[in-house]
């Protein structure tokens, strides 16, 4: 990998990891439309990925530095006392009841699912799948909004109506981490998922995405860090590397800003058509 | 009187953490990529897990998970 195409990726990986559209997908995908020769089989290519990974994760990880403080502190206060007591508490169990299913699954069956859906078509027709995803949820939405006579009113007002992360249920908190192990198929977006699956749950557009961020940060702190090892290994690149992950850090930060902003009153509808479009358009010239 | 779900998490914690030293020492290779040699990645993953259900044990004791 050149330095070039190693900073490309990391500003793919960063831009394209919080937004809901699969950063895994365009990872595997845009390579090939490219001709790229690197391939993931690559032996420095874990390495990269997990420079990348902990860029991304250290954006989140600035951005919402204050509620970690609080999350920590609360699991660690809830555990040893047996009991909940603060929306935080709540928060940090909810966050733990959610990281269990896709942690699971990307230790125990990671290589085996990357293995059977790493083809670039295969991430392509997910990505459309992705976007179904996507505006099913807003289907979903619409119609309730429909069913509890605010459709009428601005976009603000009914985001309103709707519930905080931490009011989620632990049984919905699970369904929703478990959905998140579906982003280890390339196409189908870790942050899609559980905004999509918050937004099935009850919660507002804003606070959805909060708590999808929330998810993702010990999951891909994680990953980084597991993999840790990979970049002590000699023959590795590793300025060039280092450069890209603060590159995906930076996309990382700006995009989260963005969405949370976005999600104040706008919904998943356009990204869910760019899945859509991006996978019908990947899939015709892949063939 | 012992309740059964404190218990029930108790004896889970025990299974993981003996898993756990299974895939450190390298006897398992159940779900692993290599088939061979120590996984401490596993191991660590049913560590932590074993130690929440140890959390979990401890809010079963006094019930404290809102609904």
């Amino acid at each position: 990998m050149t330095p070039g195409q190693a900073l490309f990726m990391g500003l793919l990986q960063g831009a394209t990891e919080l937004f809901p559209v699969s950063s895994l997908g365009h990872a595997v995908i845009l390579p090939a439309l490219l001709h790229w020769s690197f391939k993931e089989s690559d032996p420095s290519f874990v390495p990269f990925l997990t420079l990348l990974h902990l860029g991304t994760a250290g954006a989140l990880v600035v951005l919402y530095w204050r509620d970690w403080v609080a999350i920590v502190t609360g699991f660690f206060r809830a555990a040893l006392r047996g009991r909940i007591q603060t929306p935080d508490e709540r928060m940090a169990m909810l966050l733990v009841a959610g990281t269990i299913p896709v942690g699971l699954v990307g230790t125990f069956a990671e290589s085996q699912i990357k293995h059977l859906f790493s083809s670039p078509r295969v991430a392509a027709a997910f990505l459309i799948v992705n976007g179904a995803v996507l505006f099913g949820a807003e289907l979903l939405r619409r119609r309730d909004e429909r069913r509890a006579a605010h459709a009428g009113a601005d976009r603000v007002s009914q985001e309103q109506t709707y519930a905080d992360a931490d009011q989620l249920s632990f049984k919905a908190a699970v369904i929703v981490g478990a959905a998140q192990a579906l982003a280890l198929i390339p196409g189908i977006s870790r942050s899609g998922i559980t905004i999509a699956g918050g937004l099935v749950a009850g919660l507002r557009h804003q606070e959805a995405a909060r708590f999808g961020f929330l998810l993702a940060t010990p999951v891909i702190l994680g990953a980084g860090v597991l993999q840790v090892p990979e970049l002590l290994k000699p023959g590795i690149p590793f300025g060039a590397y280092l450069a890209g992950a603060v590159l995906a850090g930076l996309a990382a930060y700006a995009s989260a800003r963005f969405l949370i902003r976005w999600f104040r009153s706008g919904r998943l509808d356009p990204y869910a058509a760019y899945c859509v479009v991006a996978g019908v358009v990947a899939l015709a010239l892949l063939r | 009187m012992t309740r059964p779900l404190p218990l029930a998490l108790i004896v889970l914690a025990v299974i993981f953490l003996i898993l756990a030293l299974l895939y450190l020492v390298g006897v398992l290779q159940v779900f692993t990529s290599t088939g061979s040699g120590s996984h401490w990645k596993h191991a660590l993953v049913l560590a932590v897990l074993a130690v929440l259900c140890l959390v979990g044990a401890n809010f079963a004791r006094n019930r404290g998970v809102p609904a």
